[in-house]
């Protein structure tokens, strides 16, 4: 199917609640007013007209976006679908909230705009995650907590999970056994870390040992397909993974795709547009323009010299680096931008998780191998693959 | 009887109004501003000449017309192949491949940003025979092609389903049905890319005769006795293909690419038997 969608990846506050000590984001206490969202949003339409691009998602992150009250996302959600109706687009959007501040007055916002489901954070064990004079462990309480309350009021919670030296240690039986037996979390999805922003040490020994976080994955891996796969569990990248190498439809992270410029952008409080939040909140060299300057949003981001850079990357990799003769070089592209600057301080090289993404990729093709083996004794064969083209274009 | 497809300079899109055209330019800027979107009803496809052009204006132009990407040399050109990847969201895209020595890589990132492929073999020296080969040992057993390689895909199919197709047809290169329409205006058979002639018709020979019978011609003419293509057991597949435009080839190296196809669409048939008896026999 052919279509056109782009995604904006937007913070309306560089405000946070807590004080993760691995967190990349420079924090600022901006906000975003609905003034200025509006014009933001007419020029994402603008945008969109420009390029022929029918459908916008808007991420909605932080900062975190539950300081702002839920009236005021309500006033946004009603300006942006008229600004959008009168232009014959369609906005649709996602939440992502440390959930810190969550309590039931969001209910109502969380099921008209966000199609009841919101995606959150956590680790296992939980080392930097933590309000200011507080523990993890208090935390962790609290988010718990308000996971539960959200659950119980019938609100999908995805969680995003970053392993880190103490999840090594404990192993990844024990990681999938919280987030699903514990906390019963049928949707997660794990995460490397970057360590972006100014350095700490907490940043510097979030970045792990490969060798054992390739063993995480690989171990995670076969977990998951012996007790989740086919039990409803969804667990990213693993999941799309799998649908990949089974030859199903697929949507793989953001880490992986051929080009991340021709798919989304960031807008933090300020203007200030960049790749990706990651890049936006750390990274002010690497801004592509400001959204509120006298430019339209399509001639900004045409005009970007750090853009181009973004652009060029997977051409410069196809010719220096390995990626050319890898056999995953479908399902990862040289990977992400921000991990191999965060950690190498270079833009133009390959992602340093390499060697993990590749013990990912080989067990999951293996995995899927034995997946497709068993449905095979169980149906028929895929005689569409002995179709004729003949009618296809090109 | 389906309308002949003409393969046309886009300066030559006024002159064919009318006619079913594939339009090919070095620049994506002027192919859009020769086919505005409200008159596309004739246009089979687009070819892109050269990959260094910004694909931008046609990543925001029409919908769903087939681009056919031309590389000439692949062994250099093969990271450029990435400037273009965001035009797949509008359009189902091919890239046309010459096949010379180090080809290998434009093969597998055309085939990893799910591009399908068609291979400009012409008539292959040893050394591409050994590129085409590799190509095919790809396209058959490596698990993350998705996408078609041509013409090893339409071959495999027609040996699979013994239904001989020649490579004329899946080449695209028989004028009864598609003609090439040089930059000078003159019809000719579709040109095949020689090494270093992408976009030229330098190196191609003139066509003898009238271009409706072409091809059964130089059938009748190739098949004469004791010619290498009367004794060809792959004639039907090639239809004497890869005896244009020097009639003197020598088939040996293409024909264990045909045998190679041949045999993996026998596995195929195989497997698939296999497959059936055994569920019949799970069944019971």
């Amino acid at each position: 199917m052919i279509g056109s969608h782009f995604s904006v990846i937007l913070l309306p506050t560089n405000k946070c609640n807590v004080a993760c000590e691995y967190c990349f984001e420079d924090k600022t206490d901006d906000f975003i007013s609905l003034e200025q969202l509006s014009v933001v949003i007419e020029k994402l339409l603008d945008h969109m007209e420009r390029k022929a691009i029918a459908t916008l998602t808007i991420y909605w992150q932080g900062g975190e976006i539950m300081l702002l009250p839920p009236r005021w996302l309500e006033r946004a959600r009603e300006l942006i679908h008229q600004a959008a109706s009168m232009r014959g687009k369609h906005i649709q959007h996602s939440l992502q909230s440390n959930l810190i501040g969550y309590s039931r007055k969001w209910n109502p916002l969380i099921a008209d705009m966000f199609g009841n489901s919101v995606g959150t954070s956590m680790d296992f064990p939980n080392l930097y995650r933590k309000a200011k004079g507080h523990t993890p462990e208090e935390y962790t309480t609290l988010w718990a907590r308000n996971v539960r309350t959200a659950r119980e009021a019938g609100i999908d919670v995805g969680v995003i999970a970053i392993p880190n030296k103490e999840t090594l240690r404990l192993g990844a039986e024990r990681f999938y056994s919280y987030f699903v037996d514990e906390l019963q979390i049928t949707d997660f999805q794990v995460n490397t870390s970057f360590s972006g922003g100014e350095a700490n040490a907490a940043k510097k020994e979030s970045i792990l040992d490969l060798d054992g976080l390739s063993q995480f994955f690989v171990d995670l891996s076969k977990i998951w397909v012996e007790r989740g796969y086919e039990h409803g569990v969804k667990l990213g990248p693993l999941d799309e993974l799998m649908n990949q190498f089974l030859g199903e439809s697929s949507c793989l992270p953001c880490i992986w795709r051929q080009n991340c410029t021709d798919e989304f952008v960031s807008i933090d409080a300020r203007g200030h547009v960049a790749q990706c939040d990651c890049w936006v909140t750390s990274y002010p060299d690497y801004w592509f323009g400001n959204i509120f300057d006298n430019v339209s949003f399509t001639e900004l981001l045409q005009q970007s010299p750090a853009r181009r850079k973004f652009q060029a990357r997977p051409e410069v990799l196809m010719q220096h680096e390995t990626c050319a003769g890898c056999d995953y070089l479908s399902v990862c592209h040289g990977g992400c931008p921000v991990r191999t600057y965060a950690i190498t301080g270079q833009f133009f090289r390959k992602d340093p998780y390499c060697q993990v993404y590749k013990a990912l990729f080989s067990t999951m093709a293996e995995l899927a191998a034995q997946v497709s083996a068993v449905r095979a004794r169980h149906s028929s064969p895929p005689m569409s693959l002995l179709h004729s083209t003949t009618d296809s274009n090109w | 009887m389906t309308a002949i497809v003409y393969h046309i300079p886009v300066s030559l899109v006024p002159a064919y109004r009318g006619q079913r055209i594939i339009v090919r330019s070095h620049e994506p800027a002027e192919l859009v501003k020769a086919l505005p979107e409200n008159d596309q009803e004739n246009l089979v496809g687009v070819q892109l000449l050269s990959l260094t052009a910004d694909a931008d204006a046609l990543a925001d132009w029409g919908y769903a017309v087939p681009v056919e990407l031309a590389m000439s040399h692949p062994e250099t050109e093969f990271p450029l192949l990435y400037r273009h990847a965001k035009l797949l969201d509008k359009h189902p895209i091919r890239v046309a491949i010459l096949i010379v020595p180090g080809v290998s890589k434009a093969v597998k990132i055309a085939t990893s940003l799910q591009f399908s492929v068609k291979l400009e073999v012409g008539q292959p020296d040893p050394p591409a025979v050994e590129e085409l080969r590799a190509a095919l040992d790809f396209y058959l057993h490596h698990a993350s092609v998705s996408q078609p390689i041509e013409y090893f895909h339409s071959a495999l199919l027609s040996f699979y389903h013994r239904d001989p197709v020649t490579l004329w047809d899946i080449q695209e290169e028989d004028p009864t049905s598609l003609r090439y329409v040089t930059d000078d205006g003159r019809e000719t058979i579709a040109r095949r890319l020689v090494s270093g002639s992408v976009g030229t018709v330098e190196n191609v020979s003139s066509v003898p005769g009238d271009l409706d019978t072409f091809v059964t011609h130089l059938k009748t003419e190739v098949l004469a006795e004791g010619s290498e293509c009367s004794q060809c057991e792959f004639f039907a597949n090639c239809g004497g293909y890869f005896k244009w435009p020097c009639k003197e080839y020598s088939c040996d190296g293409v024909k264990t690419v045909f045998r190679a196809l041949r045999e993996a669409a026998g596995e195929l048939q195989h497997d698939l038997t296999s497959f059936g008896q055994s569920k019949m026999e799970a069944a019971r």
